[in-house]
């Protein structure tokens, strides 16, 4: 292992010059991630190793002609989310079955039980859990790209193939129903936490 | 300092001092002494907490071996595109290459093992289609490898496995170096074969041992449930019968300096694993004691609803079945809307009760 951690700006512009270590690297680095973001997507887990491939060997392939992205992890979020958009498009067995949308954000979140020490903060910890999984797919997957990967609103509307706007819009409407179901509806609130207890 | 003029929970929530804090407890900046003020901007942040806290995101660990096979499979496709051409090695990291070049004869031999004479033609068109994938579990424990048609291997530490991504219409075939426990899902007319140095395996449907290590002198086969044939890959001297039926829990060695099988015998215990001494027919037996079971024939961890199915038995008979027939029958015999699902190696079984 290398004691000395190199940047991704410099893997990747080792890679740019033909590095196959640099692209291992970065292979390794990444691959645990997209797995799971992959899955999160689509229900077809079976065909989510085949498409980060397919996004490392493109890497490769036209290295040459690539522009540095801003953050890898953004840039192969968004490579793997559109391949995958593409594939199922494509193959007729999946976009037979598929919805309205074909990649859909369906992983549940759950809560950080490790870092609660208090009862009642983990009762209120439990009930926006629930209140944020019954959100619409796509501003699910808003929050989890602004607030678990941390991207950009300008990377996320990239991703989304969405106007910077929108996304700013999604994302504060996501919080708003979230914050006006949980402040409004105390009574909801007790009924929900009886019933969980059960 | 900048929090105090935050007027919406999203600057809480990504401001990184206040992250660290909430999601590492990392409090770099006193936000516990500073959240005590009770302040309208405060109750803001609290909000912001909670949010984080509750929005958790459970990331499977991916185990070492999967990326590793990921990555040159990867390179396995950029060298098939044809323009790949992959320049001079440089220099950081140089153990890189040897896995690879390791990887390279591995195929190279596997090639050679399926242009041998005596194979049937379709095994060169598996190959030529580019879609195989190639598993070595580094890892120190066993690896459950799921195939395509339902049936699952439970692949040893240091051994490996190689197998199209989809079957052929009329043969599955797989080769395996080391040791593996097979189990097969049913279908006559499409058999299953696995190549194990000298020695290739045949079933319909039914669950063996292999252990095929390429520094030992012999190749053994272990039956557990069903009719397994074996032959060996070249048709041997005079005098041995070009093909052997092995029955549940006989085992047979070919020993590979003569080319030559000994006669089957019964297999002793202590040539298999837990799977094989295990019992998978259970008689009014809590739907958790059956998952633990099979967790311990696999090594895998389940996670299942504990409460909801404490007061659920059932009666069933699962010895002959690849691990995913199991976990669907017990679903199904548990009822209501019990459903299972395989992750990233893990399993999940959501159920609201059972009948």
């Amino acid at each position: 292992m290398p004691a000395v951690v190199i940047s991704d700006a410099e893997l990747w512009s080792d890679l740019v010059m033909g590095s196959e270590t640099a692209f291992s690297a970065l292979f390794r680095k990444y691959h645990p991630g997209l797995v799971n973001y992959g899955k999160s997507i689509t229900m077809h887990h079976n065909i989510v190793g085949d498409c980060i491939q397919d996004v490392f060997a493109d890497i490769w392939l036209y290295r040459k002609t690539l522009s540095t992205p801003d953050s890898v992890r953004a840039y192969l979020l968004s490579g793997l989310r559109k391949r995958i958009a593409r594939k199922l498009e494509r193959d007729p067995i999946f976009s037979q079955c598929a919805d309205i949308e074909n990649v859909e954000f369906s992983a549940p979140v759950t809560i950080l039980d490790e870092l609660i020490t208090n009862e009642e903060v983990r009762s209120q910890v439990e009930y926006l859990n629930v209140l944020i999984n019954q959100l619409p797919p796509r501003q699910k997957e808003a929050l989890y790209l602004r607030y678990h990967q941390q991207l950009s609103m300008e990377q996320i509307a990239d991703m989304m193939q969405m106007n910077y706007q929108s996304v700013v819009n999604l994302l504060h409407r996501a919080i708003k129903q979230l914050r006006s179901v949980w402040k409004g509806e105390i009574p909801q609130l007790m009924l929900l936490l009886a019933l969980l207890s059960i | 300092m900048q929090r105090n003029l935050y007027q919406t929970i999203e600057e809480y929530l990504q401001d990184p001092s206040f992250r660290r804090w909430a999601l590492q407890g990392i409090d770099d900046d006193g936000w516990e002494q500073w959240m005590k003020q009770g302040s309208g901007t405060t109750n803001l942040a609290r909000e912001a907490q909670l949010i984080l806290l509750a929005m958790g995101w459970q990331e499977s660990q991916i185990p070492e071996a999967e990326t590793e096979n990921a990555l040159q499979a990867t390179w396995q496709k950029i060298g098939s595109s044809g323009s790949g051409i992959r320049s001079i090695a440089p220099k950081r990291f140089t153990w890189l290459y040897a896995a690879a070049a390791m990887l390279l004869l591995g195929i190279g031999l596997g090639w050679h093992f399926m242009k041998q004479p005596s194979m049937p033609e379709t095994a060169v068109e598996v190959l030529s289609k580019n879609n195989l994938t190639v598993r070595l579990n580094q890892t120190k424990t066993p690896m459950l490898i799921m195939l395509e048609d339902g049936s699952s291997v439970i692949l040893q530490p240091g051994s490996q496995l190689e197998f199209p991504e989809v079957f052929d219409r009329n043969e599955r075939k797989v080769s395996l170096t080391g040791e593996g426990f097979f189990e097969i899902s049913k279908n006559p007319s499409r058999p299953f074969l696995v190549y194990a140095n000298e020695v290739v395996t045949r079933v319909v449907g039914t669950s063996f041992r292999i252990k095929a290590y390429s520094n030992q002198p012999a190749v053994e086969v272990i039956v557990r449930t069903g009719q397994v044939k074996v032959f060996a890959k070249q048709p041997a001297t005079s005098g041995i019968p070009q093909e052997i039926a092995l029955h549940p829990n006989e085992s047979i060695r070919f020993v590979r300096h003569d080319a030559t099988f000994e006669k089957p015998v019964i297999a002793a215990p202590h040539v298999t694993g837990p799977i094989e001494q295990l019992q998978f027919d259970f008689e009014d037996t809590p739907v958790s004691k059956i998952l633990e079971t099979i967790e311990l024939a696999y090594g895998l961890k389940i996670n299942y609803p504990k409460e909801i199915l404490k007061d659920c038995y059932l009666s069933t008979a699962l010895s002959d079945l690849p691990l995913q027939q199991k976990l669907k029958i017990i679903c199904e015999s548990t009822g209501g809307e019990t459903r299972y699902e395989i992750r990233a190696e893990q399993i999940t079984i959501f159920s609201n009760g059972c009948n």
